[in-house]
């Protein structure tokens, strides 16, 4: 048979190009692109963590005129034992964190994508509601409900049930990893819950028609399919909860249980102000990051060999709980009254009341509060730079996103690889660290003290979120449907906008809401960032709870909520957005 | 039983009339020189016109946001000129600026600081301007130093408890033992206590101890604390919310302020001052590059004068810098001033900001600490 090849011009133009498309690499065809956008990702995300690098070998900030080259701050971290000692427990702590997160993921996503529970679609958005509060603002409601003598959860075990010791207690480590893999589950969850339902039926049909029970096919047939999802969520949680400090600096600080991103936070905020401790630090938590997002990588390949997205449609069939169905629900119950309903009502508790009182009776009832935080400029204004900043940042974001993944799959310029790896780097620093590095990468530029420079950290920092959200959708795309395309003589941009983009647009979508979402709630960054004309709600609240104002940063973390609430119906109801089906 | 003497003793007494002449002894002698200052109460109407001309102002703080928010707002409606206030905690909020003016990024026209050093290793490295303010003349003495930092307010800082979690013979004791309660075993597991790492006021306070005056507590009265097993709390403000909540029997570092705040709220919080109280002193200057400059000496102009003093006791309950300014609520006998427990501090401790311990950049009592508590 005689082999076609492109010289064929027996075909017509609009074929040829396409079957160029299909082929493989086109060298030098889309060199610029790539220049172009490795700089892009280059000054975004490298620079900062270079300056990070060099940070951590200074005696003292960039500009000090004292500072020395000095490997002091090194040495003391990598190598003298409290800081070994700190590294241990939090590679500890957030492996353990990701387990609990990642079975209570698993279990929710399996619940809600195989079986014929009711209301499907309320508790989806139950399950990944969580993600709508802020985690410290979350770990503030939880010291209110559960700190060991005060929490209205103790006290009221103590009158009704005469318990003598906390019922639950937060101020611990078990207490500060509960709460970690709490507000982490919805990362396990969605993880999981899209290799569930992108997975191809045929396979567990086949095992069901063989005669296989539920249990049997689940651990059988499913499991094994969506391991390498179920891997990719666990080092995912794992490195966002290794470079987490809002939780675990509210919670008590490293007199409980130390943790690196405390000492970050710590070496930046209190006496003596370290940056070079603070960036020492950094790089350590980088290479843990690093381990951790080569592992997610690996897992996250492999991942996508499952799922597709055919030009054939299918049905997954329901398993029916029957009699399982009740323990089902109590069990999702049981994570939206932890996770989201009492949260909230503490919140909602502190908000109203003057000042925090551990006895709901005899509580002052007020509403100076949220005049206080109605009537200031201060807060009036942040809202305005939080909206700003979340609208602008995952657009810039997206659209980035779109051309990394586009060029990296289906151009497939040179050094695809390189560009996909760096898309992907910025999950392994944590945000107070990037933060740090993004502060000295911008310091002497226009941008400063701007809400472009929030912008241009949080494009930075969530590029990888969107750029794996549309590269996953460009990937399931079945290539038969662009083929159709090129073979009626669609020219290759009519091809690329009429099928592929249109293709993609849920996945992009999702990637919009979902760095929307990250935008608003950001505090890691924001907080080294932050100048007077571009205050961020998640500032505000900070800066609320550590002057000891906890009611006003319960509003605060209330109104963030809010805006929210706002902003995923907005993107149901106007772009069809269904956010539990991202990622 | 009710202390009608409102608990002086006769030594007690003593030492305040001492404190009160000297302290008019002193004002006395300056009189010739705060003469001057007296009578021109208001400032030029140069520097008012230049300031309106700018318009608006930067205000770098680390006091709270609302109450500073309802502070500015005084100053603001006087002369029509808008503040920009920026709130941080001490260390990072100096840091930034320190950071912004190397650079040329010259963004805060005035700052408001608890540390005193830092602001004069700044005005070292020239970055302060120079600039003694009219009414100034009014703030004591010890409270400033002309050309470089002047006292917004006084914090007093001492032992507060929650009521519903110590019983009323213990509050006695407290009032009786003073400073020797925090090494009383009965509150093991009960006390709650805040880093010197935080900011100038906690370190003010631990000063006082480790430093100041070691030779009356030192590291033995902090070692007996630590035996308590006092919960550390790495900023202030969200220990005294767990106070309020009842989470802790009683806090140190409890400053006037901030339980004037509680008080006023509602909570079951009392205070008292044990001898000698350290006070820290929130500190205002200007910066040398500031971008509204006669704004800047303005606002300076109004904090230190008696009516931008006077406004802060709208928001808080605070000592003033000057003499002739004094919190309403004391001449009223009202809030706190009318409870039986509650007495103004017989003897502030706050000449030690010269102290070399005090301004050794290494801060060598924060590293003391940490050991003593095994942190």
């Amino acid at each position: 048979m005689k082999a076609m090849s492109a010289s064929d011009t027996a075909w017509p133009k609009g074929q040829q190009q396409g079957m160029i498309l299909s082929r493989t690499r086109q060298k030098g065809r889309y060199l610029a692109l790539s220049i172009l956008l490795g700089m892009l990702l280059g000054v975004l995300v490298f620079v900062p963590v270079v300056l990070m690098f060099i940070g951590a070998v200074r005696t003292g900030t960039f500009v000090d005129p004292s500072a020395t080259f000095s490997p002091a701050s090194l040495i003391a971290v990598y190598a003298t034992l409290p800081y070994l000692k700190a590294l241990g427990i939090t590679v500890g702590a957030s492996l353990l964190v990701s387990l609990l997160a990642c079975v209570v993921g698993i279990a929710l996503a399996w619940l809600l994508a195989r079986t014929d529970l009711p209301r499907k679609g309320l508790m989806e958005n139950a399950v990944i509601a969580p993600l709508y509060l802020s985690p410290f603002v979350g770990a503030l409601a939880w010291l209110v409900l559960a700190s060991p003598n005060a929490g209205i959860i103790n006290v009221l075990a103590r009158e009704w049930f005469g318990a003598v010791d906390p019922v639950i207690n937060v101020m611990s480590a078990t207490g500060i990893i509960l709460i970690l893999a709490l507000y982490n589950v919805p990362y396990a969850y969605m993880t999981v819950s899209s290799a569930l339902k992108g997975m191809d039926p045929s396979m567990e049909e086949a095992s069901y028609l063989n005669g296989a029970g539920v249990f049997r096919t689940a651990l059988r047939v499913t499991f094994p399919v969506v391991r390498p999802a179920v891997i990719s969520a666990f080092f995912f949680v794992f490195v966002l909860t290794a470079g987490t400090f809002s939780i675990p600096a509210a919670l008590g600080g490293t007199q409980i249980m130390p943790f690196l991103a405390v000492d970050i936070y710590r070496s930046t905020a209190t006496y003596p102000i370290d940056y070079s401790r603070a960036a020492a630090i950094g790089t350590l938590l980088f290479w843990i990051s690093l381990i951790g997002v080569a592992f997610y990588r690996s897992a996250s390949r492999v991942a996508s060999r499952f799922v597709t997205v055919t030009a054939r449609g299918y049905r997954t069939r329901s398993i029916r709980l029957k009699g399982w169905t009740t323990p089902a629900i109590a069990l999702i119950a049981v994570y939206v009254l932890l996770a989201i309903v009492l949260p909230y009502l503490a919140l909602i508790y502190v908000s109203f009341t003057s000042f925090t009182s551990s006895s709901v009776s005899s509580a002052v009832w007020t509403l100076d509060n949220f005049r206080a935080v109605v009537g200031s400029v201060a807060v009036r204004s942040s809202t305005l730079n939080t909206i700003l900043v979340s609208v602008l940042a995952p657009t810039l974001t997206v659209i980035l996103a779109v051309l990394l993944a586009y060029s990296v799959r289906r151009l497939k310029v040179r050094g695809g690889a390189l560009l996909d790896y760096v898309a992907m780097f910025p999950i392994a620093v944590p945000g107070i660290v990037f933060g740090t590095g993004v502060f000295w990468t911008y310091l002497m530029t226009p941008v400063y003290g701007t809400i472009w420079i929030l912008i241009l950290a949080f494009v930075a920092t969530y590029i990888p979120f969107a750029y794996r959200i549309v590269d996953t959708s460009l990937i399931q795309i079945d290539k038969s449907l662009e083929e159709a395309s090129t073979i009626c003589g669609a020219s290759h941009w009519r091809t690329a906008s009429q099928v592929t983009l249109r293709l993609v647009t849920p996945g992009v979508l999702s990637a919009w809401i979902l760095v929307f979402i990250f935008s608003v709630r950001e505090v890691s960054a924001a907080i080294m960032l932050a100048s007077p004309s571009n205050t961020v709600l998640s500032v505000m609240s900070w800066d609320y709870l550590e002057f000891g104002n906890v009611q006003n940063a319960a509003i605060v973390g209330l109104l963030q909520t809010a805006l929210l609430i706002l902003g995923i119906l907005a993107g149901r109801y106007l772009f069809r957005v269904n956010l539990s089906q991202a990622a | 039983m009710k202390r009608l003497d409102n608990g002086h003793s006769k030594v007690d007494r003593l030492r305040r009339r001492l404190l009160q002449f000297t302290a008019t002894a002193g004002m006395a002698s300056l009189l010739p020189l705060s003469f001057g200052g007296a009578l021109a109460q208001e400032p030029s109407a140069e520097l008012i016109a230049a300031a309106k001309a700018e318009g608006t102002l930067t205000f770098y703080h680390t006091t709270a946001i609302d109450p500073t928010a309802v502070w500015t707002r005084a100053f603001t409606e006087k002369y029509g000129i808008q503040t920009q206030n920026v709130r941080g905690p001490s260390y990072p909020l100096f840091e930034r600026w320190l950071t912004e003016e190397r650079v040329g990024q010259h963004i805060a026209d005035v700052i408001q600081i608890t540390d005193t050093v830092l602001i004069e290793n700044a005005h070292a490295e020239g970055l302060i301007a120079e600039f003694a303010p009219e009414s100034g003349a009014g703030i004591r003495p010890a409270m400033k130093k002309e050309g470089v930092w002047y006292t917004a307010f006084v914090n007093a800082m001492g032992i507060a408890w929650n009521t519903d979690r110590v019983t009323p013979e213990e509050e006695a004791l407290i009032l009786e033992q003073g400073w020797d309660t925090l090494k009383d075993p009965r509150w093991k597991g009960r006390i709650a206590t805040g880093t010197p790492a935080s900011g100038g006021s906690s370190y003010s306070y631990v000063y006082m101890f480790l430093g100041g005056k070691r030779d009356q507590f030192g590291p033995d009265f902090v070692s007996a604390m630590a035996e308590l097993e006092p919960q550390v709390y790495d900023s202030k403000a969200p220990m005294y919310d767990r106070l309020a909540a009842g989470e802790h029997g009683i806090v140190d570092q409890a400053s006037q302020s901030d339980m004037g705040s509680f008080y006023l709220r509602g909570a079951p919080i009392r205070w008292t001052f044990p001898s000698p109280t350290p006070a820290n002193l929130t500190v205002q200057a200007i910066s040398a590059n500031a971008p509204h400059p006669n704004a800047a000496r303005l606002f300076q102009e109004w904090a230190m004068s008696p009516e931008g003093q006077a406004a802060w006791f709208e928001v808080s309950g605070v000592m003033s810098a000057r003499e002739d300014t004094e919190d309403p609520r004391k001449a009223a006998h009202a809030d706190w001033y009318k409870e039986s427990w509650y007495a103004d501090p017989q003897e502030l401790y706050i000449d030690y900001l010269s102290d070399p311990g005090y301004v050794d950049p290494a801060k060598p009592i924060i590293t003391e600490w940490n050991k003593i508590l095994g942190r």
